[in-house]
């Protein structure tokens, strides 16, 4: 068994946050729509949530 | 992990990330999207913006800095669990040749990745197995280690 380290923290000065991009109305190619419904179908049909009891 | 990477801007949210791809040639503005799939699951994409704000994870860049966009990836990775710390990221290739790439990549770096992420790898038929060197996946999924 591995032991757990602190994930690398992102250095701040190498980003900014720009909430333009929450707003922001992205689209895709129709190519990458499909892909992007491939893996969607692919994990709902394939990885099972956890059992809660 | 320290590589060479791009700075990047982020959305509010945590979700969207971008930057600029830079060569000699030509500049690219890079997108990578993490979207809410089920449960605590969230599909990774990254690609490049064409015009009219429409992302193209398909497009082949050839913009000889790979390796840079990738380590960029990974730092919007890393953003994104500080976020979202409980959260799993499922990504895979747009093609056969970029799930190869991943797998190479992953296979490279996994001891490393493995001091701070779970990752398991998923075949074509569902299979879901933790990430073995140089065997064949159609899709990965990371999560932070608890």
């Amino acid at each position: 068994m591995k032991t757990k380290r602190e994930i690398p923290k992102v250095n701040p000065n190498t980003y900014k946050v720009n909430p333009a991009l929450d707003d922001k109305k992205f689209e895709f190619t129709p190519e990458t729509q499909a892909f992007r419904s491939k893996i969607e179908r692919f994990v709902k049909t394939h990885i099972k949530p956890p059992v809660s009891i | 992990m320290e590589k060479p990477s791009y700075n990047f801007e982020v959305s509010n949210n945590g979700l969207i990330f971008s930057f600029e791809s830079v060569s000699r040639e030509k500049i690219i503005k890079k997108v990578v999207v993490y979207e809410p799939l089920v449960d605590e699951l969230y599909h990774m994409g990254f690609g490049d913006l064409v015009e009219d704000n429409t992302i193209d994870y398909s497009v082949k860049s050839a913009n000889k800095d790979m390796n840079k966009v990738l380590s960029t990836v990974v730092q919007t990775m890393f953003l994104f669990f500080e976020k979202y710390p409980d959260k799993k990221v499922v990504f895979t290739g747009s093609n056969e040749i970029r799930t190869r790439l991943y797998r190479s990549i992953i296979s490279k770096f996994v001891e490393e990745i493995e001091l701070y992420f779970l990752v398991e790898g998923f075949k074509n038929d569902g299979t879901q197995e933790v990430f073995r060197k140089n065997e064949d996946y159609y899709a990965f999924l990371i999560y932070p280690r608890i």
